[in-house]
């Protein structure tokens, strides 16, 4: 078939109709120590030692930033074990045993009205770094680096699109808090001094959009938050796409928003930064949609950070059917797929999804051109996979494979059931030689 | 129940090559089952032989080059039945079967057609040229003088109207009785002429997303705005009315099965809306060029050309899927070098 994809067919998705269960916290959290930008880390519990909820109790060290680490339960530090973390590698992760009391940790206070209404900009950030905050749409970006920019902002823009397919966290989060991601947009809008601010909902969620609607009209009114409906495509929640729809600003490939006056975030780091600022509160919980063709219960959980993989399928019926199974962190189209069960939910997962292994066999490529057609970056893989293996890295380079945002759409729509996105990837290590 | 370890994406479209294959062969159902009904001797003669050449043609191949029996797949197969079936029915109903050589000849054109046009550059998916057409070229410029009416193939139309010369000012055509075109009452090759079962075939193509239509359009679009051209210059000359012109242009050879079923073949032609629009653009002005200039059917050689430019088409510059600049300029240039080598040497006779 020689056809452009914009929607990825065949999945109904019905998860943010029903409420967001919550998830039994496991006896067992494991909290990592080192993750995919963090290589090195500092431990300040020994082992058999009390933590409580919200503890401080450790720091990563990135390249160009530091990031606490807190504890998800209160209970008694056990010891240290390797596990498998998103990122693919196997790391070390702190386990804490769970003594279900969750006494919080003297550190989590609230702030008055007045006390946040006074702080600078500068404080804010401090606030958001000390609470590790990163961009929890999967990006495990830290909020803080981001919001350093000395850009000036006239655009607030809350991604709430979840563009991919079996994915419904965020629209469930948008139904039961409203009033954080609303309060962390406001503050957002006191930091930047921006008066405009939009949430980003796909239209195909109408019930959504008149929430938040009424949820404006009743606590922000005339403050300049505002509703914007987005289009039903893939990938629509990329920010470039979500950028052109909301504001029709037409972004050029390599640039990021702030360059464009533009600072956005997901809704569920919109809501951590009210946690913050608010109660000085580091994320300890989440939701996360565990579904896919492959499991008996699809659902939306609300999850403690730390959960083995193992505890969201047993919560979720179990496999379903003998086929060879993929997990995935994150979306069917750009998340990664994890080795095993061992893994652990860290709190930049936003889903689980177990699929059936694909079926679709490998065949010739016959150029049907459904790849280039599909491509949001307008790219032709093509040609890049053509060149990729003749290794031509002069004909690479022009193709601009660096461009590519590995959405997935190549391999999706290849009619020939080939992974072009993977020599996409080859063909962005070579043109960086 | 094993977990496995890939990268993403983890989910892939429905559709697959076997379907995309079969559909092209459900799009040729049409034609043949016409072709069966109006000349079943011929079409019982030319089928098997072809199709059977190239499955044959192409199992050899997989065995020799890929040592492997188990490499020959249903994509294989059915991708040789399109290029057999698309090969009978270019060819002329009558072949000099009497002789016995019309069964060498429709075997001889299968083969040269699959191998050189198809095998020989690493076949399914890296063939340059149209193997039906090459196939087609061959048996017409090696044995063109054998068939008894293959001006109904290599002309523009039966040799009984138009004793195989050229239309333009030598034929009156208001007496090509151009309903009995659009019927395919003409005789001349087997499938052709059947211009309501090729019809109903791009229906289901377009319907099924089998071809993608902008080939289709710019080539049909080109030739028609071409010919409408050279109607006009022409009845300002004293020829007959326009619109009757073009419309026998269009109706006659093998315009429209070109049209549907060979320049739409994905894998000679290049990738992108630009590039596939230029492409059809080229195709036509040569097939027009040839028709008005050398004064014999131009479809299977401009299909060939236009196979020869895809590779460049193909360059990064030109295939991008978003129109830049460079694509508008050489649509100006082709206009231009259409008019110059169409139009005004018509103009000037």
């Amino acid at each position: 078939m020689i056809a452009k994809t914009t929607k990825i067919g065949g999945v109904d998705n019905l998860l943010s109709k029903r409420p967001a269960l919550p998830a039994p916290i496991p006896d067992y959290v494991y909290i990592a120590v080192e993750n995919g930008r963090c290589a090195k880390a500092d431990i300040y519990v020994k082992e058999g030692d009390h933590v409580n909820l919200c503890q401080l109790i450790g720091m990563r060290h990135g390249p160009f930033f530091d990031q606490p680490i807190h504890s998800t339960v209160s209970g008694t530090m056990v010891k240290i074990e390797k596990h498998y973390h998103r990122c693919g590698k196997l790391v070390n992760f702190m386990k804490i045993e769970n003594d279900r009391l969750d006494t919080l940790d003297p550190s989590v206070k609230d702030r008055t009205p007045e006390e946040v209404a006074a702080l600078t900009k500068e404080e804010m950030i401090k606030i958001i770094e000390n609470c590790a905050c990163v961009g929890l749409g999967g990006s495990g970006f830290p909020t803080h680096v981001k919001l350093q920019t000395k850009e000036k902002i006239n655009h607030i823009l809350i991604n709430g699109i979840e563009c991919e397919p079996y994915l419904d966290t965020d629209q469930r989060f948008m139904l039961d808090k409203t009033k954080e991601i609303f309060g962390g947009t406001a503050l957002l809008m006191q930091m930047f001094d921006c008066h405009d601010a939009r949430i980003c909902v796909k239209e195909t969620h109408p019930e959504i959009i008149a929430h938040l609607n009424e949820m404006i009209d009743k606590y922000y009114p005339n403050q300049g938050i505002t509703v914007s409906p987005m289009k039903n495509f893939y990938p629509q929640g990329w920010e470039v796409a979500m950028v052109k729809t909301a504001l029709g600003i037409k972004m050029a490939p390599g640039k990021i928003p702030p360059a464009y006056g533009i600072m956005n975030v997901n809704v569920t780091t919109a809501a951590t930064i009210y946690e913050a600022i608010w109660h000085n509160k580091p994320i300890y919980e989440r939701y996360m949609s565990v579904n896919g063709d492959g499991i008996n219960a699809p659902s939306n959980f609300i999850v403690r950070v730390g959960t083995p993989v193992i505890n969201l399928i047993h919560m979720a019926g179990g496999y379903k059917g003998d086929e060879n199974k993929v997990l995935i962190f994150g979306g069917p189209m750009m998340g990664a797929a994890i080795p095993n069960e061992d893994c652990i939910a860290t709190k930049t997962v936003t889903s689980l999804i177990v699929m059936n292994e694909s079926t679709k066999p490998e065949a010739a490529c016959i150029r049907c051109g459904s790849c280039v057609l599909s491509c949001p970056q307008g790219l032709q893989p093509v040609l890049i996979m053509e060149a990729v293996k003749s290794t031509n890295r002069e004909m690479i380079k022009m193709l601009n494979p660096l461009n590519c945002m590995e959405c997935g759409l190549c391999t999706y729509s290849c009619t020939s059931g080939i992974r072009v996105t993977d020599f996409v990837r080859r063909a962005k290590l070579l043109a960086k030689l | 129940m094993q977990f496995v370890k890939e990268t993403a994406p983890h989910i892939k479209r429905k559709d697959n090559l076997m379907w995309m294959l079969l559909n092209v062969i459900i799009g040729l159902a049409p034609v043949c089952i016409w072709a069966w009904v109006a000349y079943p001797l011929s079409a019982l003669r030319i089928f098997p032989l072809a199709l059977a050449t190239c499955v044959l043609c192409e199992f050899l191949f997989i065995l020799i080059v890929k040592k492997s029996v188990k490499e020959f797949k249903i994509e294989n197969i059915l991708s040789s039945i399109i290029t057999g079936m698309i090969y009978s029915l270019c060819l002329p109903t009558e072949l000099g079967f009497a002789s016995g050589t019309g069964y060498f000849v429709v075997v001889a054109g299968a083969a040269i057609g699959i191998v050189l046009g198809k095998l020989v550059f690493g076949g399914l998916g890296n063939n340059i040229f149209n193997p039906a057409a090459l196939g087609m070229i061959v048996v017409r410029l090696f044995w063109g003088g054998i068939s008894g009416n293959a001006a109904g193939t290599a002309g523009i139309i039966d040799s009984t109207i138009t004793s195989g010369a050229t239309a333009l000012g030598v034929l009156d055509i208001t007496t090509v009785p151009l309903f009995d075109l659009l019927l395919g009452r003409i005789p001349g090759s087997l499938g052709e002429t059947f211009h309501l079962a090729i019809l109903v075939g791009l229906v289901y193509l377009l319907v099924t997303k089998t071809i993608d239509w902008k080939v289709l359009v710019s080539y049909l679009g080109t030739f028609c705005v071409l010919v409408l051209t050279a109607g006009v210059v022409l009845q300002i000359k004293g020829g007959a009315f326009f619109g009757q012109y073009a419309l026998y242009q269009l109706l006659s050879g093998g315009v429209l099965f070109g049209a549907v079923y060979m320049i739409t073949d994905p894998v000679t032609g290049p990738v992108g809306d630009p590039a596939r629009v230029l492409f059809g653009a080229f195709a036509g002005v040569v097939t027009v060029a040839i028709r008005l200039l050398a004064g014999t059917e131009g479809v299977g050689f401009s299909i060939l050309f236009a196979n020869m430019i895809a590779p460049v088409l193909n360059y990064p510059q030109w295939s991008s899927s978003r129109w830049k600049k460079w694509h508008f300029i050489t649509a100006g240039v082709l206009a231009g070098v259409a008019l110059l080598i169409v139009i005004v040497p018509l103009a000037m006779k």
